[in-house]
C-alpha cells in the first residue's frame, strides 16, 4: 500500500472499469488488473446491467460513481478543497461551494461491493494505527482506503453526525485530529421536531457550517450556484416522493436494487443534474412498472421491512438474492426518504439554507436514532408509519458491530413492533461492510429460513 | 484510620448507611448518571442527588436480554443493578445522553420494567444533551433543564427557588474545593492517600449528603496532612472510561505504583471546575456542568482534554500514565490513540489498557500488562 | 553465584540455569494441572542436568501465567520483560521481539541494554496465534509443522480474510473446493497468520533487528511472510526460542542478586 499502489490510482481504476463497461481505451496492464476484478465484475454485471429496467437506472448512476472518484482525484489539481463528511449528509452545499465531497463510508460501500474481499486489509490497516476495531466498518474501510494514501487526502472535516452516533462522530474528530485538519461539528440536537424549537436549532448549526465552509475556502457563498443545486435537490425530492407512494402497491413496482441507488444518488450528488438524471430515470422506470401491474417478483413471499441497514457484499448480492427470493424490499432503512417533514424554498439563500438544513435534519439516523425509541420522529413511530403505509409484513435487523445505538435499543424496538405493530421480527448478528463477522450465505439462511417458518403463513 | 474508612466504604457498595438514613427521615433519592446533570437543582429540591454505578452486579444476564453484544459493560451492570434490585431505593431517575451506550439506559430500563424485570422510579427523565458548544446550544441546554425542573416541581411537589440554588452552589463548590485540596495532597512527593482511597472518596462524594460529606472529609484532609507519606513507588495516572470500581486501582498499585493523579469521571472530571458564584444561579449552574472538563462524547474539544491530562501530568510528576477503556467505549478507546500518540511524544511512558468492567474483568490480563509498564516505566 | 529463570505459561514450563554469564541447563515440560507443580518438576529436571540441588541457586526469578505463584522464586517478573531481556542477551543487536505463541501474541520493543521500552499483546483472540495454526492444518488434514514448507512451493496463494479461525475454516473449505492447491492453501494461511501478527507488530513499531520467537516461530512459511510484511531479514535463535522467557528471568536474577 505504498506509492507504487497510489500511482496506479484506485479511483482511476474504478472509473477505468466503469469506462471499459461503457466501452473506452485501457492499457494492457489495466486490462490484467481488470481480469482480476473479473468475478466482481460478473457479479456487478448481473445485479446493475442485466436486467433491462435496472440498466437504464445503473448507467446515470455508474456515471455519478465514477465522477464522484474523480472529482476526488482531480481536486488538489484544480485548486478545489475536499470535505471528509458523512454519508447520511447531503452533499448539495457542498456542489455549491465547489466543495468535493469525500464520505468514508461510500468509498467502504464501493468496496465491498466492487472489489473481492475488497474492503478487509483497509479494516484491519486502521486497526494498525490504533483505531479501536469495534469503531464502525462503514467509517472503517474508507478511512483505511484514505490513511494508506489510495485516495487524495481531505482537507477540513464536517460532522453531521453528531447528536444520532458517537461513534461515526469520533471518528470524524479522530480525523481531524490525526491529519491536523479544522474541524466542524454539525450537531442535531437530542430531540426531534418538526419546523419547531429542535428544527431551528439545527438550522442554526446549519449557518455555522456555512460560514466554516466560507472561511475554509476563502470563497461566499454564490446564491445562484446554490439556487441551482436547490433546484435540483427539489426535483430530487419530488421524484422520491412520488418513487415512495409507488411503493404502497401490491406486488411492489421497485426493484430492490434502487434503493441502493436512491441513497447512494442522495449521499454522494444530491443536488447535481447527475443526481436528478438517475432519480428520474428511476421514477420513470418505476411508473411504467406500476402501470403495468408488473411487480419485481411473479410472487411475493414476504414484504421486508429493514429496520436500519442491508448487507454489502461483492456484486451487491443482498439485492439480487431477496428478489430471486420473493422477498420484495420495500423498506430498506438508509432509503427512508419518503416522508420529507420540510420543503425546499428556492426564493433566498435564508430560505435556501434552511431548506437544506432541514432536508439534512431528515435524513435518516439523523432523525430517527438520535433521541429515545419511542419519542415523536423516532425510529419506532418511523417504522410504525412505514409499516401501515407500505404494507409491510415482517421486520430485519441488519447492523454493524460498531453500532452501539442501534445495538442498545433494538431488542426493545423488535419487542415494540412485535407487539404493536404485530409483525415478526428477526435480528441478525452480522456486519454491514464486513462478511468476515458472518459471511453472506449465512446471513441469507437466516433470512431465509425466518421469511419461510415464520412469515410466510 | 476510622475517618478514611468512613468516606470509601460508602464506595464499595450501592446503597449506603448515610442513605438508608436519609429516606428513614421521610427524604427522597433522585439518581442521575454521568457528570452532566446538574446536582445543585436536585439538591435545591431537598432531594439527594445520587450517582447510578454498575458496581456491585455479579452477573449481566438480564441486560444481554436487552442489550445486544456491544454494549459496555458498565451500563449492562446499571440495568442489572436496577434488574436485581439495588436501585429499589430511588424515587426517582434522570439518564442523561452522555454516550450511546447510556443514554438507551433510558428506553432500556422502562422495557425491563414493563416487562416485570426490574422496578421503574416513579420519576423517570431524560436530559437530552446538545454535542458542541454555541451559544444556540446554551439555550437549547438551559430550556431543557427548565423542563427538568418543571417535572421535578411538579412531581415531588416542591418549589427550587434561587436561594435555594444559591445555597447549594455554596454547598456544592466547598466539595468540589475539598476534593481539589485532597488531589493537591496526590500531588506531593511524598504521597499521604493512595489511588485507592482517592477513588473511594470520590465516588462516595456522588452518594452521600453534601453537607455531611464536607464535614468528613474536612476532617480527614486535616488528617492527611499529618499523615506520612509513600515514597519510592512509581507514579500513576489513570485516563480514560467511567470506573467507581476502587479494585481497578488496587490492582495497580498492588503491583508497587501509587496512583497519584486522573482524568476520569469518577475523580478529576467531576469536580474539577466551581460554579461560578455572582450571577443568575441558574444560568451559572448549567454553564459550569456545560463546559466543565469535557467527556470525549464533545466533539472537536480533544486539545482542551489533552492540555488538562497533561497539565495534571506534569504536576502530578507521574512516571507514567494508564489510558484505560472499557471495551466497546469508542469515544474513550479513540481518544486514547491520540492521548498516546501526544503524551509519549512528550516523553511521558503511556499504557493503553482495554478491560472489562465488572464481573467479567479480567485482572489476570490487566496484570501482566500493569506490571509489564511498571518495569517499564522503573529503574 | 548460580542464578536461575522459570517460566509456568499455559501450555508449556521452562527453567533456565546461569553461572558465571553461561547458560548450564535448560529444560522444557508441557504443564501440570497446578502451576507450583509445573516449576517444581522443570526446575528439578534443569537442576539434574546440571547436577545441581535447589539450595544451589542464589537467586531464582519466575516469570510467565503462573509467576506468582512459585514459592522457591525470590521474585516474579513480567514475561515480557523477560523475553525481551533473554532475546537480546542471546543476540544483543535485537531491537523488536515477535514471540507468536500457542495462545497468544506480542511484541517487544526493547532497547540497547535489552531494557523494556514497549509493548503489545493479543491474548483474546486465536488469530494471530499458534491456535489458528492448528485449526487451520486440522481443515487442511495435514501435520502442523508441513503448513510450512508447503506454503514455500506456492505460485497462487490464496487469500484467506477471516479474522475468526471458524470462518476462516469455511473460507478454506470454499477454496479446496474450488480447486485450491494445498500448496495455495497452507501460501494462505500462513499469509493470513502473518498479517494478523503484522496488525499488531504495527501499533508499537518495528526497529531492527527483529527475531521471531514463540512455537510458531518453528513454521517457516509464516516467518517468510512476516519478513516480507515488515521488510526486514528476521535474526534466528541458536537455542530453542522457548527457552528465552526463562533466560531473561535468570539474567534479571543475576541483576538482582548482585544489587543486594
Amino acid at each position: 500500500m505504498k506509492e507504487k499502489a497510489a500511482q496506479a490510482s484506485f479511483p482511476r481504476a474504478i472509473s477505468t472499469m466503469l469506462g471499459m463497461m461503457s466501452g473506452t481505451q485501457a492499457t494492457d496492464k489495466e486490462v490484467r488488473g481488470m481480469m482480476r476484478a473479473l468475478p466482481a465484475m460478473s457479479a456487478m454485471m448481473e445485479t446493475f446491467m442485466l436486467e433491462p429496467d435496472i440498466r437504464e437506472v445503473a448507467l446515470p448512476f455508474m456515471e455519478i460513481q465514477s465522477s464522484y472518484l474523480q472529482n476526488l482525484s482531480n481536486a488538489h489539481k484544480e485548486g478545489k478543497k475536499i470535505a471528509f463528511e458523512n454519508f447520511n449528509f447531503p452533499p448539495a452545499i457542498l456542489y455549491a461551494m465547489d466543495i468535493v465531497p469525500l464520505s468514508p463510508e461510500v468509498i467502504s460501500s464501493l468496496l465491498s461491493i466492487g472489489v473481492p474481499k475488497g474492503v478487509f486489509r483497509f479494516l484491519d490497516y486502521t486497526t494498525g494505527i490504533g483505531i479501536p476495531e469495534t469503531m464502525c466498518t462503514a467509517q472503517r474501510g474508507g478511512v483505511g482506503v484514505i490513511l494508506s494514501g489510495l485516495i487524495e487526502k481531505p482537507d477540513m472535516v464536517l460532522n453531521m453526525a453528531s447528536g444520532s452516533c458517537d461513534t461515526n462522530s469520533k471518528m470524524f474528530d479522530f480525523i481531524s485530529e490525526y491529519l491536523h485538519i479544522p474541524f466542524c461539528n454539525i450537531d442535531a440536537p437530542p430531540y426531534w421536531d418538526e419546523g419547531g424549537e429542535m428544527m431551528r436549532y439545527y438550522q442554526q448549526e446549519y449557518r455555522k457550517l456555512v460560514a466554516f465552509l466560507e472561511e475554509q475556502t476563502g470563497n461566499k457563498l454564490d446564491e445562484d450556484k446554490l439556487r441551482q443545486c436547490c433546484k435540483e435537490a427539489k426535483k430530487q425530492d419530488e421524484y422520491v416522493a412520488e418513487i415512495y407512494d409507488l411503493r404502497r402497491a401490491v406486488p411492489n413496482p421497485v426493484p430492490a436494487i434502487f434503493n441502493f441507488m436512491m441513497f447512494g444518488t442522495r449521499f454522494m450528488s444530491s443536488g447535481t443534474p447527475q443526481a436528478t438524471k438517475v432519480m428520474e430515470t428511476m421514477y420513470e422506470v418505476v411508473k411504467e412498472r406500476y402501470k403495468k401491474g408488473e411487480g419485481v417478483l411473479p410472487r411475493e413471499k414476504a414484504r421486508a421491512g429493514f429496520v436500519y441497514l442491508g448487507h454489502f457484499t461483492m456484486g451487491g448480492e443482498f439485492w439480487r438474492w431477496l428478489e430471486h427470493n420473493g422477498i420484495s424490499l420495500i423498506m430498506e432503512g438508509l432509503a427512508i426518504l419518503g416522508h420529507q417533514h420540510y420543503t425546499i424554498d428556492t426564493s433566498t439563500v435564508d430560505t435556501m439554507l434552511d431548506s437544506l438544513a432541514g432536508q439534512a435534519h431528515n435524513m435518516i439516523m439523523t432523525k430517527q436514532i438520535r433521541g429515545p425509541l419511542d419519542y415523536p420522529g423516532q425510529w419506532f413511530e418511523d417504522i410504525a408509519t412505514l409499516s401501515k403505509d407500505l404494507n409491510i409484513d415482517c421486520a430485519i435487523y441488519l447492523g454493524t458491530m460498531g453500532c452501539k445505538n442501534t445495538w442498545g435499543g433494538i431488542k426493545v424496538l423488535m419487542k415494540m413492533i412485535e407487539e404493536e405493530l404485530e409483525i415478526p421480527t428477526l435480528i441478525i448478528h452480522s456486519d454491514t461492510w464486513d462478511d468476515r463477522v458472518t459471511p453472506w450465505p449465512t446471513i441469507r439462511d437466516q433470512i431465509e429460513e425466518f421469511v419461510n417458518t415464520v412469515v410466510v403463513q | 484510620m476510622e475517618l478514611m474508612e468512613k468516606l470509601v466504604e460508602p464506595a464499595k457498595t450501592l446503597s449506603n448507611p448515610y442513605v438508608e438514613r436519609w429516606r428513614e427521615k421521610g427524604g427522597k433519592v433522585i439518581g442521575y448518571t454521568g457528570t452532566y446533570i446538574p446536582e445543585e437543582i436536585i439538591y435545591a429540591a431537598g432531594i439527594l442527588p445520587y450517582r447510578i454505578g454498575g458496581r456491585e452486579a455479579t452477573k449481566v444476564t438480564i441486560a444481554d436480554m436487552y442489550f445486544g453484544p456491544v454494549i459496555c459493560n458498565y451500563v449492562k451492570c446499571v440495568l442489572e443493578n436496577a434488574a436485581d434490585g439495588r436501585f429499589d431505593f430511588l424515587d426517582g431517575a434522570i439518564i442523561t445522553y452522555e454516550c450511546d451506550h447510556m443514554r438507551r439506559i433510558f428506553d432500556v430500563w422502562r422495557r425491563a420494567a414493563k416487562d416485570g424485570n426490574a422496578r421503574l422510579p416513579a420519576f423517570f427523565q431524560y436530559y437530552g444533551l446538545p454535542h458542541s458548544r454555541s451559544e444556540h446550544a446554551t439555550k437549547l441546554l438551559m430550556a431543557e433543564t427548565q423542563r427538568l425542573i418543571k417535572e421535578l416541581e411538579k412531581h415531588f411537589g416542591v418549589e427550587v427557588t434561587e436561594e435555594g440554588l444559591r445555597n447549594a452552589i455554596k454547598v456544592y463548590n466547598k466539595t468540589r474545593q475539598l476534593l481539589r485540596k485532597l488531589y493537591e495532597l496526590r500531588e506531593k512527593d511524598e504521597v499521604p492517600v493512595t489511588g485507592t482511597e482517592a477513588l473511594g472518596i470520590v465516588v462516595t462524594s456522588t452518594v452521600m449528603p453534601k453537607d455531611e460529606y464536607n464535614k468528613q472529609l474536612e476532617k480527614l484532609l486535616d488528617e492527611l496532612g499529618k499523615r506520612k507519606g509513600i515514597t519510592g513507588r512509581p507514579r500513576l495516572m489513570i485516563v480514560g472510561s467511567v470506573n467507581d470500581d476502587i479494585e481497578l486501582v488496587k490492582l495497580m498499585e498492588d503491583l508497587g505504583a501509587v496512583v497519584v493523579a486522573d482524568s476520569l469521571c469518577y475523580g478529576a472530571r467531576c469536580f474539577w471546575n466551581l460554579v461560578e458564584e455572582n450571577g443568575d444561579p441558574l444560568q451559572t449552574i448549567v454553564t459550569r456542568y456545560w463546559e466543565h472538563i469535557p467527556c470525549p462524547r464533545m466533539y472537536g474539544e480533544y486539545s482542551r482534554r489533552y492540555s488538562f491530562v497533561r497539565d495534571i501530568a506534569r504536576s502530578g510528576k507521574v512516571d507514567g500514565v494508564i489510558l484505560e477503556n472499557i471495551r466497546f467505549c469508542d469515544l474513550h478507546g479513540t481518544d486514547n490513540t491520540l492521548y498516546g500518540r501526544d503524551l509519549e511524544a512528550e516523553g511521558i511512558p503511556t499504557l493503553r489498557l482495554e478491560r472489562q468492567y465488572g464481573p467479567l474483568a479480567d485482572s489476570g490480563r490487566l496484570r501482566t500488562r500493569v506490571q509489564a509498564f511498571l518495569e517499564r516505566i522503573g529503574g | 553465584m548460580i542464578v536461575a529463570g522459570c517460566d509456568v505459561g499455559s501450555l508449556t514450563a521452562e527453567a533456565v540455569i546461569m553461572s558465571d554469564g553461561e547458560i548450564l541447563s535448560s529444560e522444557i515440560i508441557g504443564v501440570r494441572p497446578k502451576p507450583e507443580q509445573s516449576a517444581k518438576d522443570v526446575m528439578d529436571k534443569a537442576l539434574q542436568k546440571a547436577h545441581l540441588a535447589l539450595e544451589d541457586i542464589d537467586y531464582c526469578i519466575s516469570t510467565g501465567y503462573g509467576r506468582e505463584r512459585i514459592p522457591f522464586a525470590r521474585d516474579n517478573i513480567s514475561e515480557i520483560s523477560c523475553h525481551g531481556k533473554g532475546a537480546h542477551w542471546l543476540i544483543p543487536s535485537v531491537r523488536t521481539v515477535i514471540d507468536v505463541g500457542g495462545q497468544d501474541c506480542k511484541v517487544i520493543r526493547v532497547d540497547a541494554n535489552g531494557k523494556l521500552q514497549n509493548f503489545i499483546m493479543n491474548d483474546k483472540c486465536a488469530a494471530g496465534t499458534g491456535r489458528f495454526l492448528e485449526v487451520m492444518a486440522k481443515t487442511l488434514e495435514i501435520r502442523l509443522d508441513e503448513i510450512g514448507p508447503l506454503s514455500l512451493l506456492a505460485r497462487n496463494p490464496v487469500v484467506i480474510t477471516s479474522m475468526c479461525s471458524i470462518y476462516a475454516q469455511t473460507e478454506v473449505a470454499a477454496s479446496i473446493a474450488q480447486g485450491a492447491g494445498r500448496h495455495d492453501l497452507a501460501a494462505g494461511i500462513t499469509r493470513a497468520m502473518a498479517e494478523r501478527v503484522n496488525s499488531l507488530v504495527v501499533r508499537v513499531g518495528v526497529e531492527e533487528d527483529v527475531v521471531i520467537t514463540g512455537g510458531v516461530a518453528k513454521n517457516t512459511g509464516v516467518v517468510k511472510s512476516l519478513e516480507v510484511m515488515l521488510r526486514v531479514n528476521t535474526k534466528k535463535f541458536t537455542v530453542d526460542p522457548q527457552i528465552v522467557g526463562a533466560l531473561g528471568g535468570a539474567l534479571f536474577a543475576k541483576e538482582k542478586f548482585l544489587q543486594k
